[in-house]
């Protein structure tokens, strides 16, 4: 009597494991999106730095762009130039990376011709990286075309979608 | 002759609701008229995934028909993910490393396992990918593998994986295996798992993704310009020639699934808590060994059997169901008595949640593929 008891005690817990699993399977499978949204994945997880940059830990916002500092991760601090439409065919800036009120790098770049000229200001920057340039890989794969607008289209700052951004990475000397 | 009939009236009725939902999940429900070549693609696959579907209850035979969507699944993802790249990012397979620091690269479901400590704990994904908006998310592809395995726990492996296909055909090539593996080759899969957790948090890199990964061939891999991604590039091909090519064609197993996949090997774990399992009612069996011998991922031996069970790393692909010549081996909820009636609703209850996987895994791969090779045929492109 005892064994039946337990059996059918075993399953209907068997099938109601089954039913919920079920239930919120198909759930999820269905609405994958929103599930995903709703879950708060996206929020609450993020990419590591390493690939991404740093938290930004400078903004400061221009005519028609906003340019963002990234804390250095690993030996690289990234910078961003960000618009909402469009950038200005040229940005100049010196920027002081490490906020201690000494200019480290100036770049002038030409946002439709894709070209960069940077030069290091201080001591801070000692080297940018080579590898067919760093500099001109972030940029060229930020630049103005459809591909790069749809992934900066998804990044947000402060509830912002830009629209179009470039970026470059400078190796710092670690202290 | 009536039993003949009603087995067709048996198989009618169970697809009735398969097609039903498959009707939505394929996106027949959607369909746009004045689109020929999708609506077109829709259709092909709606009927011939209901078609399996309907074979598979009527001949009642589970392997066979797995195999075919499995085979094609992995045949169409590669046309449809490498298309579907250059249309994103300007370029075919060649990851670039400014698709890596712009998060440009697609999410997989083999990296999870290599980044789930960093996750739990960190909250953090050890990928260069995006978290949503982009083609294979972070986002959507974990909250699809929760889905997944709340199904099916490691029937992803033998129903889902876009990339096992290429394994299960060409282990069924050959007539007769020329070569034999020795069964505790199924733990080396466990011994990858744990490397490649230990490397992949210690190195901040998703090692299996960079280093190891033979389906970079069949998706994306790193632009050749260095002697290291020479180097990395000859290691993932000679992987894919070996371990999924050469061997099983050779053993007529799984090789790679079985004996190096680490996602693999933790979707092993992650079963523990799904509902489904296989196993050998003892009163039936005659111990013929025919499961034994037969099992694509060796999953069987004589003291599992004894203990009316397959090994950890039973992927429920259906074959032993299949060749069993007395019904022994049967899909079975856990904690249910074995055998009987309640055999009959796990076996139509796990087919039918695969099915339904499968159809949504079949429109966002076969779809797209059926719509490029007709766009190619009438406009002399495969690009949209």
């Amino acid at each position: 009597m005892n064994r039946k008891i337990v059996s059918i005690i075993r399953s209907i817990v068997g099938y109601s494991w089954l039913i919920v699993f079920a239930v919120l399977g198909i759930g999820l499978f269905a609405n994958l999106e929103a599930a995903t949204q709703k879950i708060g994945i996206n929020q609450k997880v993020k990419i590591i730095p390493k690939y991404t940059g740093g938290e930004v830990v400078d903004k400061r916002s221009k005519a028609n762009y906003v340019r963002l500092i990234h804390e250095p991760v690993d030996n690289f601090i990234q910078v961003d130039w960000l618009a909402e439409e469009a950038l200005p065919k040229q940005i100049e800036e010196e920027i002081d990376l490490n906020k201690d009120g000494i200019l480290d790098l100036k770049v002038i770049i030409d946002t439709q011709d894709e070209t960069i000229i940077y030069e290091k200001l201080s001591d801070e920057v000692t080297a940018l990286m080579k590898k067919t340039s760093l500099i001109e890989l972030s940029f060229k794969a930020s630049t103005n075309n459809k591909d790069s607008l749809f992934f900066y289209k998804n990044k947000e700052y402060e509830e912002i979608q830009y629209n179009e951004g470039v970026s470059i990475r400078i190796l710092k000397r670690s202290l | 002759m009536f039993t003949k009939y009603k087995n067709v009236l048996r198989a009618m009725v169970l697809t009735v609701p398969f097609a039903f939902l498959s009707y939505f999940v394929t996106g027949v429900v959607y369909l746009d008229r004045s689109d020929w070549k999708h609506s077109l693609s829709v259709l092909l696959v709606y009927a011939f995934i209901n078609f399996l579907f309907f074979m598979s209850m009527l001949t009642r035979k589970i392997d066979h028909y797995r195999a075919i969507i499995f085979i094609l699944i992995a045949l169409t993802f590669p046309i449809e993910f490498v298309l579907k790249l250059y249309e994103l990012r300007g370029h075919f397979m060649a990851l670039n490393f400014s698709d890596v620091i712009n998060g440009n690269t697609p999410f997989c479901h083999i990296v999870i396992p290599q980044t789930i400590i960093p996750l739990i704990f960190k909250k953090q994904i050890i990928f260069p990918g995006t978290m949503d908006g982009l083609y294979y998310s972070v986002g959507s592809m974990i909250t699809l593998w929760v889905a997944v395995s709340l199904l099916l726990g490691k029937g992803w492996c033998s129903w889902v994986c876009f990339y096992g296909g290429w394994e299960d055909g060409c282990s069924r090539i050959a007539k007769k295996a020329r070569l034999k593996l020795n069964p505790k080759l199924i733990w080396s899969s466990v011994a990858v798992l744990l490397l490649v957790i230990i490397l992949t948090i210690e190195f901040a890199t998703p090692i299996y993704c960079v280093w190891l990964c033979p389906f970079k061939a069949c998706s994306e891999f790193f632009e050749i310009a260095s002697p290291l991604i020479v180097f990395q590039t000859i290691i993932f091909s000679a992987i894919f020639l070996a371990l999924v090519i050469i061997l099983p064609f050779l053993t007529k197993k799984r090789v790679q699934c079985m004996t190096f996949c680490p996602f693999g090997a933790f979707q092993s774990l992650v079963d523990k808590v799904n509902p489904f399992e296989v196993r050998i009612d003892q009163k039936k069996c005659i111990n013929c060994k025919k499961c034994i011998q037969q099992c694509p991922v060796m999953a069987l031996s004589e003291k599992s059997i004894e203990r009316g069970r397959t090994l950890f790393n039973c992927n429920k692909c259906g074959k032993c169901i299949d060749l069993c010549p007395v019904n022994a081996l049967q899909y079975h909820i856990k904690l249910t008595p074995i055998g009987g009636m309640g055999a009959t609703i796990a076996r139509q209850v796990f087919l039918y949640f695969t099915y339904i996987i499968v159809a949504g895994m079949g429109s966002s791969f076969i779809i797209p593929a059926i719509e490029r090779i007709l766009l190619l045929i009438t406009t002399g492109s495969i690009l949209h």
